[in-house]
């Protein structure tokens, strides 16, 4: 019995992952960051840095809290070719609290010391679909809370630390016209302890303004917990994933006191990189590679800041690009045997306009993302699907400065 | 499996944490090292104007002007912070503060130039109202590589001490300049702060220490400082201090800065350290009398007025005479001489000075044992027209004047003296003016003793006057007594004439044993 469990697990785990953020593309938070593409690890100077690159703390003098709220707008296009009558359009709109941290600077000597602790939402698991006799519905996520320390070494280098304390919980609900196929999962525990390496070469008190920042996130295993509850049955189960090493770069260049333009690269080394799925009280595991074409990924982010200097008031106006790896990618069963052929990289333009005044600073932006199409085919059967997500987030900072 | 996968996580781990102890050491090491951040360094200023340390604002809102000059209402400091930036504004807070009110006054002119405000004119009103006792000064010289300054004299103190900036030498290191990648050519900059122009009188003494205060400053650092070769301490604003002996006259000051590339800025100050007050004289008084207009039986004289006048205008203008009475030929009656010393002895007190200058005929009655003065209005020998030497140490007597010192150039004049007081031994010092000037002194210097002398001489001159007004031009030092001036005419008179000047205190007109000291204008 259990083995037919397991393969529904499987199954279950194996469908699309739809929500956006499973991807596991994580980087920081931030509405100014979001305005500007998120190229952000080689600007990093305000109390979001913790995460994106800790060394940039000790660009803060002053104390600051920072709060990010996110509304999200996803859209989402089922097509069945061979099977019109099932066309589905299904839209999700849901806000969360994404992201709240404080941070301290403290000067000693010569060297700036920075401390900071944040709450940051990485993943939002939410869904709701609703078929002509099903429906799916998906809660909960992953989030991390971090603290972060980080030093000045003479005016120019800074290093800085970041510990992620990785927790979480969820479910996922599917109901049926015929109750005997309802099920759930419940996420009891999530788990894990990575580390954000970061440094920043500030230049511009070389008079060059430029700055340079390099960060590493640790690989460490992502653990889930899981209950499952069908109408006959209740087992506990585990998916641990692991995640990869996390290089990225970035740099910022400041034209003038008006224009500042930052690009970041980021490389994420998801080959051989698994999901390891297993029954709690059996040895017997499912071993899968988390990138469909199991390969390494790589992010481009680019994005400029404009201010607009008033005497009371700053209003920056911002765009960026990034593109959005995925770890899917376009496939093909034939025979119960799944075939890859390409990797879905998305394309994402973002915008941005804030206000600064003396003590506060609100940002917003508008990230529209387009998808591209992915097929699934399933021997052109009734199944086959094609499937088109658009996701438009918008992003609202506040930035308290002491 | 699962532990062949963390096991490569742990080796990523290995290298990630080997590649950041690299960077960690390569910063550790301060090679790249640059300046401070002018906001971090005005916000420890307006840390400090909170606290009401005012000094050390004025510290660090003028490092902030030297890192960012520019004001503005507006200014990016990191991320999206924006701040007020008022450097000069709130350093003529500080200055305020600390009493200093015409820096203030200053700052709060450039800071309103660049950003009026309520608070600059609220300031500015305020100082309005404040007598102005400071002088005016210059901002504090910025001195940078390779420029001669311009010969622009700082006042220190208004009488006392100068400070001009002379030269400033600059020296790169070449061997850092070939392997560095960062050329860094520049020497450091370096600010005196102190001394500053604005802080009033301040007497200075031989052992009176002159306080340097500057900032030296470069875009990599600064490695040492040392002020006259001696190594300065430096503190995180890179902001040395040192105690400077002054010596009299002119002291030069050297700061040297250094900064962590090697090169090197030598600033060179000449600070001069003006003779100070030693003694709290009054006020100076003299009654001069010059007549060659003579007529009946006395001879018409040809230098004695000219002499007189010489010896007016000699001691207004290098002595600071400041009230003089002179009466010339016609001028110089009998009842006018009289009149004159009744109105010295209403006016002059007891911490002034009175010199008298006589130039004109004398004479000498053997019958009365006594010496006249020959006023202009006398036309025969008969004493009634004549001022007698003794009435003239009556008149004297009844001067109430610290010191009195009667110069006669004038025949039988030597008269005068009849009697010797206890005299301080000469000698060149500071200690002998102090104790001459702090006792009485009535003291008469006459062209001869009792017996005719010359009328002519050189330059149209006496010989004794000649010689009198040439000492008075020559004498060194700005102190000097009467008897040091007697000690220099009285060889080169009685070697060019037939006279002997004689120099002694009157007779019964409260001599104490002092002396009169004649004080040159700087």
């Amino acid at each position: 019995m259990k083995n037919i469990l397991f393969l529904i697990i499987v199954l279950f785990l194996s469908a699309p992952l739809f929500a956006q953020d499973e991807n596991f593309n994580i980087f920081g938070a931030g509405a100014r960051a979001a305005g500007m593409g998120s190229a952000f690890i080689g600007l990093a100077d305000d109390a979001t840095a913790i995460s994106w690159n800790p060394a940039g703390l000790v660009q803060l003098v002053r104390p600051e809290i920072s709060v990010v709220g996110k509304l999200n707008f996803a859209q989402y296009n089922f097509d069945y070719p061979y099977n019109p009558a099932q066309n589905t359009y299904q839209s999700n709109n849901f806000a969360n609290f994404l992201f709240g941290s404080i941070v301290y600077p403290v000067k000693v000597s010569d060297n700036q010391f920075s401390f900071g602790v944040c709450y940051q939402k990485v993943t939002d698991n939410y869904y709701d679909y609703t078929f002509p006799n099903h429906s799916s519905k998906r809660t909960g996520g992953l989030s991390t809370l971090s603290g972060s320390a980080s030093v000045s070494l003479g005016s120019v280098f800074s290093i800085g630390f970041t510990t992620n304390y990785w927790l979480g919980g969820g479910s996922f609900t599917y109901t049926n016209i015929d109750p005997t196929q309802n099920y759930s999962n419940n996420i009891t525990k999530i788990s894990g302890i990575n580390f954000i390496i970061g440094t920043l070469f500030d230049f511009s008190s070389l008079n060059f303004p430029m700055k340079l920042g390099l960060t590493a996130k640790t690989p460490f295993t992502l653990k889930h917990d899981y209950t499952y509850t069908d109408p006959t049955e209740v087992f506990d189960y585990y998916d641990n994933i692991s995640m990869p090493v996390m290089i990225g770069c970035g740099v910022s260049f400041r034209v003038n006191d008006n224009l500042l333009l930052a690009a970041d690269y980021e490389y994420r080394a998801w080959k051989n990189k698994t999901d390891v799925l297993g029954l709690k009280d059996s040895y017997s595991q499912v071993i899968s590679n988390m990138s469909d074409m199991n390969e390494n990924l790589n992010q481009f982010r680019v994005g400029l800041e404009y201010s607009i200097i008033a005497r009371n008031l700053v209003i920056p106006l911002r765009i960026g690009y990034r593109n959005d790896p995925t770890l899917e990618a376009s496939s093909s069963v034939n025979n119960n045997v799944t075939t890859y052929d390409k990797t879905e990289i998305g394309d994402i333009l973002t915008f941005g306009i804030g206000a600064s005044f003396a003590r506060l600073s609100v940002d917003a932006a508008y990230e529209y993302r387009i998808s591209k199409d992915r097929k699934r085919n399933f021997d052109l059967s009734e199944y086959s699907y094609d499937y088109t997500a658009k996701y438009n987030n918008f992003m609202l900072s506040t930035i308290v400065y002491f | 499996m699962q532990k062949e996968y963390q096991g490569k996580y742990l080796f990523n781990s290995y290298k990630i944490t080997i590649l950041f102890i690299i960077l960690f050491a390569g910063a550790g090491s301060k090679i790249i090292y640059g300046q401070e951040k002018f906001f971090e360094v005005y916000q420890n200023g307006l840390d400090y104007l909170d606290g009401k340390d005012y000094q050390s604002a004025v510290t660090s809102f003028l490092k902030a002007i030297s890192l960012d000059p520019k004001e503005s209402v507006n200014k990016r400091t990191y991320g999206m912070k924006y701040i007020e930036y008022v450097p000069y504004r709130k350093l003529a807070i500080a200055y305020f503060n600390l009493g200093e009110k015409n820096k203030a006054k200053d700052n709060f002119q450039l800071s309103e130039a660049s950003i009026p405000s309520d608070e600059n004119q609220f300031y500015l009103n305020k100082l309005q109202d404040v007598p102005q006792k400071e002088i005016p000064v210059a901002p504090a010289p910025v001195i940078t590589q390779n420029t001669l300054k311009q010969d622009k004299e700082i006042k220190k103190d208004a009488d006392n001490i100068s400070v001009k900036p002379v030269k400033v030498e600059t020296v790169v290191n070449p061997k850092k300049l070939a392997e560095d990648v960062y050329l860094d050519k520049k020497g450091p900059n370096i600010i005196i702060i102190e001394p500053e122009t604005k802080r009033g009188i301040k007497i200075v003494t031989k052992k009176d220490v002159l306080h340097i205060s500057g900032i030296a400053e470069d875009e990599s650092g600064i490695k040492d400082v040392y002020v006259n070769g001696s190594l300065s301490e430096i503190d995180e604003y890179n902001h040395f201090n040192s105690d400077l002996v002054l010596n009299k006259g002119e002291n030069k000051l050297i700061i040297k800065a250094i900064d962590t590339k090697d090169n090197v800025t030598i600033d060179t100050f000449y600070i001069t350290k003006k003779e100070t007050a030693i003694i709290n004289a009054g006020k100076f008084y003299a009654f001069i009398v010059g007549i060659d207009k003579y007529s009946g039986t006395w001879p018409i004289l040809k230098n004695a007025v000219n002499d007189a006048k010489c010896m007016e205008d000699e001691l207004k203008k290098e002595y600071g005479f400041s009230e003089i009475k002179a009466l010339y030929d016609n001028e110089a009656t009998r009842a006018n001489i009289i009149s004159a010393f009744e109105d010295l002895s209403n006016k002059v007190t007891a911490d002034d000075n009175l010199l008298i200058f006589y130039s004109g005929h004398g004479d000498f009655k053997k019958q009365y044992n006594k010496g006249f003065w020959v006023p202009v209005d006398a036309t025969s020998n008969s004493i009634v027209s004549f001022i007698s030497n003794s009435d003239i140490q009556t008149f004297i007597n009844g001067i109430n004047s610290k010191h009195i010192l009667l110069i006669a150039d004038a025949c039988f004049t030597g008269d005068l003296f009849r009697g010797q007081t206890a005299e301080l031994p000469f000698e060149k010092s500071d200690r002998y003016i102090i104790d001459s000037y702090s006792k009485a002194s009535r003291f008469a210097m006459t062209s001869g003793n009792i017996q005719p002398v010359a009328d002519g001489g050189k330059d149209n001159h006496s010989v004794f006057t000649y010689y009198l007004l040439k000492y008075l031009k020559e004498m060194g030092s700005k102190y000097f007594s009467a008897r040091d001036l007697f000690n220099n005419i009285e060889k080169p008179v009685i070697n060019n004439s037939e006279q002997e000047p004689q120099y002694n205190p009157l007779k019964n007109t409260g001599d104490e044993g002092g002396q009169f000291i004649f004080i040159r204008k700087q």
